[in-house]
């Protein structure tokens, strides 16, 4: 398989950069009819229609409109709020907090959970808890990351009384406690991917001469599943987590709606229902240019950990 | 016979039966799907009728699964959803394996700088989360089905896109392919006859598990209110319906998300023991 | 005095679909120190299996089961590396771990498990590096396996396999994918080692001329068994089993790297569950009733050993130079 050198990826990355920006700008011209009316809906006044229209300057010339729109995101205006009022900078820093925490440990409980799953998977592949760590993660594939929410609310928030049922916030402590199971559930949505990929990268460099070799020379044990086995099983397996990161940001629009975290995601999801478009603009044109760059990172973590990938070799074996 | 091999023989044996066992398992079950979603409207009541009279009530012979707040049958209800979440499930993936597939093909084939454009293509369309997309898109289209065809075929190309690529990839390194270039014969013919046939399973194996996310992307938009429109019965619309009622009747909402699962589970098995049926084959 | 290794009745087993197979099936073996023996056949014979059973590092799902593994004497279990033994493989790419440099490979066993300081652990790497031939040792130990040749790999290999000071080395086919001059220098650096350490060295490969340039006995494995034994020159000159006389047949010239095995017809057997008698025999040209009931290695006239029922009239044909019919 070719690995493209960090160069190339980059390159990659901002020609993608600079089309989200126009998907964006676009997105609002996509719809058939006028895009104000679209905004509005169908029960607006004329009069409310063409003030929308001259304040989105929507009778400009397209290209007019897009230079405006880059000048101003590159200035990190992304216009304003027609729900608040307030400029959509502002008020998606204001959410940033809760979102952030709640990738971070939902990437955390992710890779907490997906260690020792696959090592357990892999240490007897075709055994019977090899093919219950296999199967038990597809059925995860069907489970509703809101349903499955409303379910861990009903059994750990209201019966057993162990964690919040939503919201966020309060000291560290309290905020931390109120991500657990917003974070297990995110997680639960992606294990099916890394605890496979995992597993069969771990088979694989299991397998591998060097582990035999390293072994027989007298490497210690634990020196060789942690050098040999996970260092190598890392590579394919932090592709995939990040790969996944889409994923699994999607899936914290749903759970903060669900959980009620005032975060971004919840935020985009009132602003689709209040048809707040400035603010759905916004927040889809910062969360594509997150994405693009986690998968980059994604790409250059891989080439820092796999030797063989530096200095812009394009393939090897 | 090297011992790696004999080892790979052995490890298989063991797995080959248990593979097929979730295998039939799998299909077993969604036959019982099938046949309570095509029979159930003849022993059950409309999903829509109302009873007034009769709301809320718990499992009984009539309904085995009680009534909802309008007094509508939660089984009959719940058997309609699924049927509509299939038929959504199957038929908002026909275009975007289609396209993707031909896009995949051609981006292997042709190479360069066709290979570079639909490489960033997808790069960007994977850059918006699957729920952001829909949601923008259902921002504009309004709720409905619409919204959620028109969002999967945008989006689920991709993966079709990455397989069909790879694939082709590897096809082309094989004797017989370039064997047929050699030949002499055009390079469409040799997609044609020689590459495609042996690169199509492996979409179609995949499409069996999408078909799950779309199923749970669709119940999702609906919970959320920006899917599928009351009354048509929808299983995240009937979660939603029954969320305010958890205390006191658990089955409405119990009962739609457990559907979701039991279907997503039996979809995702068939896909997986499926594409280990092909990489094996 | 005691040999270095001691292979005695060693069976390994494979459970599988069809039942169990054997790709080692009641091996004995002896290797001297200062000694090199050679196990020549063809892949699938069962030697490398051999050789992954006395270092412990059998692969995942075979597992031996009858026989004893001695080193110096004592017995060690073949479900773990014991220690005392190395291993270098068929492919030099594949015995190094691609993330590791060169020197953190040969420096790893004598830190981690020996408790070596770092200072100490890095200038024994390069002492061992120089050890095997690697010119700029000192530069080399910061390389990375892809960076180097697959000579300089093999020599790698080598060197961490000394790392560990092992008493016996074993070498599965390790020149098989290396040219034919870099082999030759392999080989020389191979003999210096047995002579400077006292080291064992159990090789096997399916390049019978080969070993006759390096080794100072030779067992021919056919099928998961030992068919023929001998020293050098007896196995070479006086072929007493008709497998080594296909083998020797089939590779004419020593220094050519088409020696591959095509012209023997047939396939080798799986190894399934006990056949009686000679398992060469439905292939063998020579084949007779009686190799139906053929026992193990017996002695032959000139003193080595075969299984072949007809080996008298084998060895005394081969010495007046007269082909079989």
């Amino acid at each position: 398989m070719a690995a493209p050198s960090a160069r190339r990826r980059l390159a990659r990355a901002l020609v993608a950069v600079a089309l989200v920006v126009v998907v964006t700008f676009l997105f609002i011209h996509i719809v058939p009819g006028d895009p104000a009316r679209a905004i509005l809906g169908p029960q607006a006044s004329p009069d409310a229609v063409s003030a929308l229209r001259d304040r989105l300057g929507l009778d400009r010339p397209l290209l007019a409109q897009f230079l405006d729109y880059l000048s101003h995101a590159v200035r990190g205006d992304l216009g304003t709020s027609v729900a608040e009022g307030v400029s959509v900078t502002s008020l998606m820093v204001g959410r940033a907090a809760p979102t952030v925490a709640l990738v971070l440990c939902s990437a955390i409980l992710t890779v907490v959970l997906t260690v020792p799953l696959a090592a357990l998977a892999a240490r007897r592949p075709g055994s019977l808890v090899d093919h219950a760590v296999r199967t038990v993660p597809l059925l995860g594939l069907g489970l509703p990351a809101f349903w499955f929410a409303l379910v861990l609310i009903q059994v750990f928030a209201v019966r057993l009384g162990w964690f919040p049922a939503g919201g966020y916030g309060g000291s560290p402590l309290q905020s931390l406690r109120a991500l657990v199971l917003p974070a297990l559930v995110t997680a639960v949505s992606i294990l099916p991917f890394t605890v496979q990929s995992l597993r069969v990268a771990m088979i694989e460099a299991a397998d591998a001469d060097f582990v035999a070799a390293a072994r027989a020379r007298g490497v210690p044990p634990w020196r060789v599943l942690r050098r040999y086995v996970f260092r190598n099983a890392a590579v394919p397996a932090v592709v995939v987590l990040g790969l996944n990161m889409g994923w699994l940001v999607g899936n914290t629009l749903i759970v903060e709606k669900v959980f009620a975290i005032p975060g971004v995601g919840a935020l985009l999801v009132d602003a689709t229902l209040s048809r707040d478009f400035p603010v759905v603009q916004g927040l889809a044109l910062v969360i594509a240019l997150l994405v693009i760059g986690t998968n980059l990172a994604t790409e250059l973590v891989r080439i820092g950990l796999d030797p063989r990938l530096r200095h812009g070799k394009e393939s090897l074996r | 016979m090297s011992a790696a091999t004999l080892a790979a023989e052995g490890g298989s044996s063991r797995t080959a039966p248990r593979l097929n066992g979730t295998l039939v398992a799998a299909i077993a079950v969604l036959l019982v799907l099938l046949a309570a979603v095509l029979a159930g409207p003849r022993w059950l009541p409309s999903p829509t009728e109302q009873d007034l009279g009769n709301i809320l009530a718990p499992p009984s012979s009539v309904s085995p699964l009680g009534t909802d707040q309008l007094g509508r049958d939660v089984l009959a209800r719940v058997l309609a959803a699924i049927r509509l979440d299939l038929v959504v499930g199957v038929t908002a993936l026909l275009v975007p394996l289609v396209t993707g597939s031909l896009l995949g093909a051609l981006a292997a084939w042709r190479g360069g700088w066709v290979d570079e454009v639909v490489g960033v293509v997808a790069d960007v369309v994977q850059a918006f989360p699957y729920y952001l997309f829909i949601l923008v898109l259902a921002f504009f289209l309004g709720a409905g089905l619409s919204s959620i065809y028109v969002a999967v075929a945008a989006v689920a190309w991709v993966s079709y896109m990455r397989i069909v690529r790879a694939e082709v990839h590897s096809a082309m390194q094989q004797d017989y392919v370039q064997a047929a270039v050699g030949a002499g014969f055009s390079g469409s013919r040799v997609l044609l006859r020689h590459v495609l046939p042996n690169v199509f399973k492996q979409p179609l194996t995949y499409a069996v598990t999408d078909v799950v996310v779309v199923i749970v992307s669709t119940a999702t938009l609906s919970y959320l209110g920006v899917g599928v429109t009351p009354p048509t019965p929808e299983l995240g619309a009937l979660v939603s319906d029954g969320q305010q009622f958890v205390t006191v009747r658990p089955l409405l909402t119990v009962a739609p998300g457990l559907a979701v699962v039991l279907v997503g589970a039996a979809l995702a098995l068939l896909g997986n023991g499926l594409s280990r049926q092909v990489d094996e084959a | 005095m005691n040999p270095l290794l001691e292979v005695d009745g060693l069976s390994v087993a494979a459970p599988g679909r069809r039942g169990t197979t054997y790709p080692v099936r009641d091996v004995s073996l002896t290797v001297e120190g200062r000694g090199t023996v050679g196990v020549v056949g063809e892949s699938g014979c069962g030697k490398s299996t051999l050789l992954r059973a006395i270092a412990g590092v059998l692969p995942r799902g075979l597992r031996a089961v009858e026989g004893t593994v001695r080193v110096d004497g004592r017995e060690v279990d073949t479900r773990r590396p014991s220690g005392e033994v190395a291993m270098i493989f068929q492919d030099p790419m594949t015995g190094l771990n691609p993330v590791m440099t060169v020197g953190e490979h040969v420096a790893e066993v004598p830190r981690r498990r020996d408790g070596l300081g770092r200072r100490a652990a890095h200038d024994l790497a390069v002492h061992l590096l120089q050890e095997v031939g690697i010119e700029d040792a000192e530069h080399r130990v910061d390389a990375y396996p892809h960076e180097l040749s697959g000579g300089l790999r093999q020599r790698v290999l080598i060197a961490a396999a000394l790392s560990g000071s092992p008493r016996l080395l074993l070498c599965d086919e390790p020149t098989t994918a290396l040219d034919v001059t870099v082999q030759a220098r392999f080989v020389a650096l191979l003999g210096r080692l047995v002579e400077d350490r006292g080291l064992g060295v159990l090789y096997v490969t399916h390049d019978l001329p080969l070993l006759g340039t390096m080794c100072d006995r030779i067992d021919v494995m056919y099928a998961g068994q030992v068919v023929e034994r001998g020293s050098t020159r007896e196995v070479l000159q006086h072929p007493a089993h008709p497998y080594t006389e296909a083998l020797l047949a089939a590779a004419p010239r020593m220094d050519s790297r088409r020696a591959r095995l095509v012209s023997i017809p047939g396939r080798p057997p799986v190894l399934l569950a006990d056949t009686a008698g000679c398992r060469f025999a439905p292939r063998c040209p020579h084949a007779v009733d009686a190799c139906d009931a053929a026992g193990p290695l017996g002695p032959g006239t000139s003193g080595h050993e075969s299984a072949c029922v007809r080996r008298d009239e084998l060895e005394a044909r081969s010495e007046r130079g007269v082909a079989w019919r």
